[in-house]
């Protein structure tokens, strides 16, 4: 007797069982999309490129770091020879071109002088305009340097 | 070959490789996007920027051999998918319902208030099926109340289930990924089957649906 009942409640078990198989087959069938053909070789394509672009970037990260060098060299040599003709030219101002050069920079170097007095610091006027090429330079470093790191990314 | 002996081999400059990793997780991975963004196209460029950033982990070795491959794998994919959606829906994705925050939810009460039945009817129509309770549903018919229910039942659950029957996910790696109570999830997988289960019910009875299994 209990052994029919047994039975009975295996096979509702079972179909039950058999039912939640169907169910999970089909679930999982119509979930399932696929991508195109060709999406693979897309995908590797895009790789192939992306490494190029990598390549070229470096080239390009080292070629910019070299004309930084070349620039900053550039400019030193350029300060410190513009700054040693200042002080040579004040024999000859009159007839030789850096005569210009010497009344821009004593100009430059009083209105330096009178800033100065102005907001009550005691100093040269040179000192100030020191300051201003200094930081003019690392405006001009720093937008050099954003310009080629601009172009990078 | 296995993921990691791949990952070896694309790490150590044979490029070729990655492609037997892309044929491996395409298919699984595009149904999981497409459950989110609902676009094939859209999907299709989602998944082309996730294979680039799995590319970019494998040779920078971000991914760390503790997890399985696919479990990390898929939660980039998912990550991506809502990333994409945020962007360029301009919404938020929610993987909870906004009914969870109501007082009186019951868990799987959106299943009932988001799924409309009349959409298998649409459905079948649109087949050339003309349903009648009189006689026993077709193969076919079976196929279309599926696919319409598994297309429409809101991405809440068709998220979970994808990563449960696709893409292999156990309910815990699901739960990590979604961070969401096991609970959740188990029920949810429990709920989405018992009301196709009722469906299927309400137009064949038991022993007719157990001769198509």
């Amino acid at each position: 007797m209990f052994e029919l009942n047994l039975n009975f409640l295996n096979g509702a078990k079972m179909n039950e069982g058999n039912i939640e198989d169907f169910l999970n087959k089909r679930i999982q069938d119509s979930l399932h999309t696929g991508t195109s053909d060709e999406f693979s070789d897309e995908v590797m394509k895009r790789i192939k490129l992306s490494l190029e672009f990598a390549k070229e970037d470096k080239k390009t990260f080292k070629f910019a770091g070299m004309i930084s060098i070349a620039v900053i060299a550039v400019m030193s040599v350029l300060s410190y020879f513009i700054g040693s003709s200042i002080v040579i030219s004040s024999g000859d101002e009159e007839s030789s071109g850096f005569g210009i050069l010497k009344s821009v920079y004593t100009y430059l170097s009083d209105l330096a002088a009178e800033i100065l007095s102005a907001i009550g610091i005691s100093g040269t006027g040179d000192s100030l305009l020191y300051l201003i090429i200094i930081t003019f330079i690392i405006i001009l470093f720093i937008a050099a340097d954003k310009l080629i790191l601009g172009k990078r990314n | 070959m296995t993921d990691i002996e791949i990952i070896n081999k694309v790490k150590s400059g044979e490029l070729k490789y990655f492609k037997e990793l892309v044929d491996r997780y395409k298919d699984k991975s595009f149904s999981l996007i497409v459950k989110i963004l609902k676009n094939r196209n859209e999907s299709e460029d989602c998944l082309q920027d996730v294979f680039m950033k799995i590319f970019n982990s494998v040779m920078s070795s971000s991914f760390e051999e503790k997890s399985k491959f696919s479990t990390y794998i898929y939660s980039i994919v998912y990550n991506s998918a809502v990333d994409y959606y945020k962007k360029y829906r301009k919404k938020n994705f929610n993987i909870l319902s906004i009914d969870v925050t109501n007082s009186n939810y019951k868990t799987g009460d959106e299943l009932t208030s988001y799924f409309d039945e009349s959409m298998i009817d649409k459905g079948l129509y649109s087949q050339g099926i003309e349903f009648s309770p009189e006689k026993s549903l077709s193969q076919n018919e079976i196929s279309v109340i599926i696919n319409e229910y598994i297309n429409n039942i809101p991405e809440h659950y068709s998220v979970i289930l994808n990563m449960f029957y696709i893409n292999d996910l156990s309910h815990d790696e699901i739960s990590k990924i979604l961070n969401l109570p096991i609970g959740t999830i188990k029920n949810r997988i429990f709920r989405a089957k018992n009301k196709l289960k009722e469906l299927l019910l309400k137009r064949m009875t038991a022993e007719e649906l157990l001769e198509y299994v």
